[in-house]
């Protein structure tokens, strides 16, 4: 009996040694690799596991960074095949999906269809915004139309939050070929095209004038199941991270430690790995990423700030060009901003929550924006009715500007629609009484 | 020690007995394993990765999404996919050719044609054909087409479109899958809703946990063992079956109607949506003339032959001709008939419309060798002639000016040699846009001047030289002169480039023949 308990205390003694050699080895392996080994495992040293961050040497967005974008931009908007994408609030009749209208299906918006005066709005956000109240001023000052007095304006909205050129003139050209026939077309635009395409071209590297929810929108669609993937895998890697209470004692052992740090970093590996797929080089000799998200292969300039400027003044003369060819009117209005030189004194309230002139976005339109005046000149002399309503609130000293974007209060939309409908009232009854006006029933058949 | 040794054999023998019992236990384990898997189908690893039908929910890769043409080729050489276009410059034609598979089929052939004339006229004229047709467009898609390229700067001096049968098949195909007619052609297959990315992620997990299974390096050598071939072919008819049951959820998700995925959702009768697409097709075809006049190009449409084969070899007609779409041989020719009167009406308000619908009438051998348009060499050989007078008859009244200085500018980043001889390469500004940008280099991508091989875009291995090959006087001067020959078509590209092809940066290049 005595020699078993002395074997057996060997044997003891021995797995002892044994397991206190291995948690040795255990603690100085996890120290040569990761430091001090503690029983919770130090989030910092597993980040990219739990937030899947991956440095990028460009200034591009991380991996991380473009999932998230994809996932935010895939709640508010989806693919369109022309117009890049459309904006998940379609809620005012807009027409941006022929048919498409209060979920309900309509006619594409056709000027002949009764005595209706069709007036279509384009533009990003702030047209978006001020559609409403265009849409009031529109039916206040119909009377003073002229001799041309419809029964009943109809205003179409297809402007899009964060639309820039050339989406402008593709949602125009794509409602013309879907059998639109406008009267007036109305361009509230500027901000957008003078302070994204330059940021975009310099961040994502392509050609500035694919929009950045567009080029999410690619991501995602084109690496859905790696972004599935991805969550995954984070999903796995916060489990192991947050050990069970059964599992807590275990991990005081340096051995089941490195097992789990182990683990992680595996997954870790993987999610990297994942990420590369997406934004490598590789990813896109081999196929669709590279292409797909940044449209095109471009040779421009990548920080070249006149992208912006001069596809909007192409864009603009383009549409105004089409739509005078349909016989009826193009006004293009150059939206009002607080970045503008002189634009508007801002009050306490627009300097603390409207105005960051120190961010990126404002410092592109800043630097850009003389080049867009100039540009807006030459729109002007090239006999585009062009307005430059950047000044504006020039005398207004309320508040007006409700974020340091662009957009505008009530009373701020109120303005600017009631500004926007004063110049067409005047060109319009201009226009009647010119001798060259035939009448819009004279249109085109196209 | 006697009685050690008499203590030790009776337990070795039960120790032998115990060893035998397992191996005998492991070998009827085995045995009965190996009867399960007889008879069976085939469990390689490659037999395996066969079996989750991927085509079915996988988008095919050849095509890519564009934001504004819906889908272009997955090709970094495809015109599509290059921005910003050609601008006008003295001595070049920029001539740009749209449509959809037809067109496709005679672009590149119409485009050696058109460098083989300007080459046998000798008047230093330099073409850049723009090729923007792609398998399937159809209208709206050309109008987007030109209408981003103007917008992004390009100019043009000649475009032609080549269009009439997608525009009829395209629509009542996409109406017959739920999808807004005027929309690209499947556009559903490439739009993926986020709610169904998670039944992808559950199956690329699948299809990962597969793989893992089956890439075993090492471990592969165990798999001789019946027992554990059984224990893996059971984890894999699992994942399968997981796998098609993720599949038959999509497709069962397919069904219902998705803005992103399907479009607006508008109901046609078949007589108003053959209206509807002949108004789509004819005001998009304005929109081109439209655009063309204000930028001073020449544009001409050209309403392709209509598909003449409407009967099976048994004499019996097509029901169903194009892709299961219901389309009939009667719908298909009074939606022809009706691209005709919407084509006169265009050309009375002043496009340059040419009808070649009955062009497959007028010979006996066919024009088409399936339903689905695609031409035989008689096919595109009808269709060249008329092509190629109209694009040099627009070209030459384009007012092209003729080469300055003794050279002869072609353009930059992309321009098309004819000549062989010797090119300078020159940049505008600076060509070290950075001290620690190195090197600099030239590309030249080569295509075959064999006008029977030319139907196929090149394959010919990307050739490079750096710039050292041209000594100092390059890099500090901003010029070289290149000798080229034995190709028609080049695009120099210029700068430091990723692996990819990206530009890491760009020098903005002229190119002269001297």
């Amino acid at each position: 009996m005595k020699v078993v308990m002395m074997r057996a205390l060997l044997v003891l003694a021995m797995l002892l040694v044994t397991f206190a050699a291995i948690e040795a080895m255990a603690r100085l392996t996890y120290r040569f690799i990761y430091g001090e080994y503690t029983r919770g495992l130090p989030l910092g040293g597993t980040q990219a596991a739990e937030t899947g961050t991956v440095a990028d040497e460009r200034d591009a967005p991380s991996g991380n960074e473009q999932v998230e974008q994809a996932e935010r931009a895939e709640q508010m908007s989806f693919l369109h095949p022309f117009h890049g994408y459309v904006s998940k609030e379609i809620n005012d009749g807009r027409g941006l999906l022929p048919g498409q209208r209060r979920g309900r299906d309509v006619a594409v918006p056709r000027h002949d269809q009764g005595d209706a005066l069709v007036v279509a709005v384009l533009g990003g956000s702030v047209a978006d915004h001020v559609a409403g109240q265009l849409r009031t001023a529109l039916h206040r000052r119909i009377s003073e139309f002229g001799r041309h007095r419809p029964a009943e304006p109809t205003l179409v909205n297809l402007a899009n939050p964060g639309f820039h050129q050339p989406q402008q003139a593709m949602v125009l050209a794509n409602m013309i070929a879907s059998g639109a026939r406008l009267d007036i077309v109305v361009n509230l635009d500027g901000f957008n095209d003078v302070s994204i395409p330059g940021h975009q071209a310099r961040v994502l590297g392509p050609y500035g004038l694919v929009h950045r929810t567009w080029s999410a929108l690619a991501l995602a669609n084109d690496h859905r199941a790696r972004i599935a993937s991805i969550r995954r895998l984070r999903g796995k890697a916060r489990e192991l991270l947050t050990a069970r209470p059964w599992q807590e004692p275990l991990y005081a052992s340096a051995v089941f430690g490195l097992l789990r740090r182990f683990r992680v970093d595996r997954i870790e590996r993987m999610i990297v790995l994942e990420h590369h797929q997406m934004t490598d080089a590789s990813a896109m000799r081999d196929g669709l990423h590279g292409l797909a998200v940044k449209a095109t292969r471009g040779y421009v300039g990548r920080d070249d700030p006149r992208i912006g400027p001069e596809s909007w003044y192409r864009g603009s003369r383009l549409m105004a060009g089409l739509v005078e060819r349909q016989g009826a009117r193009y006004y293009h209005f150059l939206q009002p901003s607080q970045y503008a030189p002189g634009g508007k004194p801002l009050s306490d309230e627009e300097l603390a929550s409207a105005f960051a002139p120190e961010q990126r976005f404002a410092r592109e339109f800043m630097e850009v924006y003389p080049l867009t005046i100039r540009y807006g000149r030459r729109l002007h002399a090239d006999g585009v009715k062009f307005f430059d309503l950047s000044n504006i609130f020039a005398e207004h000293r309320e508040t007006l500007y409700v974020d340091i974007c662009c957009h505008l209060n009530q009373r701020g939309n109120e303005l600017l629609a009631e500004h926007m409908m004063r110049r067409i009232v005047a060109n319009e009854r201009f226009i009647e009484a010119s001798p060259l006006w035939n009448g819009r029933d004279q249109k085109p058949s196209a | 020690m006697t009685r050690t040794k008499l203590s030790f054999r009776p337990r070795l023998r039960h120790l032998a007995y115990f060893a035998i019992g397992i191996v005998g236990l492991a070998a009827a384990i085995e045995g009965v394993s190996w009867l399960m898997l007889r008879g069976t189908a085939n469990d390689t690893p490659e037999a395996w990765l066969e079996t989750a039908s991927v085509s079915r929910l996988e988008r095919t890769d050849s095509e890519i999404l564009h934001p504004y043409y819906g889908h272009t080729p997955n090709s970094h050489r495809s015109d599509l996919n290059i921005l910003p276009p050609p601008q006008r410059q003295p001595g070049t034609v920029i001539i740009a050719m749209l449509g959809g598979s037809v067109a496709q089929a005679v672009a590149p052939r119409l485009r050696n044609a058109v460098f083989q004339h300007y080459l046998s006229e000798g008047s230093g004229t330099v073409p850049i054909f723009l090729d923007l047709t792609n398998d399937g467009y159809h209208q709206p898609q050309q109008a987007m087409i030109i209408t981003n390229l103007l917008v992004n700067g390009g100019e043009f001096d000649v475009i032609v479109n080549l269009d009439g049968h997608e525009e009829i098949v395209a629509p009542v195909f996409n109406d017959s899958v739920g999808v807004y007619p005027f929309f690209p052609r499947r556009w559903s297959n490439m739009v993926v809703t986020s709610d169904r990315q998670l039944l992808l992620g559950r199956r690329q997990m699948l299809l990962d946990e597969r793989d893992e299974i089956l890439n075993v390096g090492w471990v592969e050598s165990l798999y001789g063992s019946p027992t554990l071939r059984l224990l893996r072919r059971s984890r894999l008819d699992e994942i399968a079956e997981q796998i098609h049951e993720h599949e038959r959820e999509w497709i069962a998700g397919s069904a219902g109607h998705d803005l992103a995925k399907h479009g607006p959702r508008v109901h046609y009768e078949p007589e108003e949506l053959q209206e509807a697409s002949v108004g789509v097709w004819r005001r998009s075809s304005w929109l081109l003339w439209a655009m063309a006049d204000m930028s001073g190009a020449r544009y001409t449409h050209f309403l392709q032959p209509r598909y003449a084969g409407w009967e099976t070899p048994s004499g019996d007609e097509l029901v169903a001709p194009i892709d299961q779409t219901g389309l009939t041989a009667e719908t298909y020719s009074e939606s022809y008939a009706m691209l005709v009167e919407a084509g006169q009406a265009l050309a009375a308000e002043g496009v340059n419309f040419v009808d070649l619908s009955e062009l497959s009438a007028a010979g006996e051998e066919p024009l088409y060798e399936d339903t689905c348009c695609r031409l035989t060499e008689r096919g595109v050989r009808s269709l060249m002639q008329p092509l190629l007078q109209q694009v040099v008859e627009d070209a030459t009244g384009s007012g092209v000016e003729s080469s300055v200085d003794g050279l002869t500018p072609i353009g930059h980043g992309r321009f098309d040699v004819y000549h062989a001889g010797n090119y300078v390469v020159y940049a505008k500004e600076s060509c070290r846009p950075s001290d620690t940008v190195e090197p600099f280099f030239l590309t030249v991508t080569p295509v075959p001047t064999d006008l029977a091989a030319s139907n196929q875009q090149s394959d010919v291995d990307e050739l490079s030289w750096s710039f050292d090959q041209y000594g100092t006087r390059f890099a500090d001067q901003c010029v070289a002169t290149v000798p080229l020959g034995d190709w028609f078509d080049a695009s120099v590209r210029t700068g430091q480039f990723a692996d990819d092809g990206t530009p890491a940066w760009e020098v903005d290049f002229a190119v002269a023949r001297t």
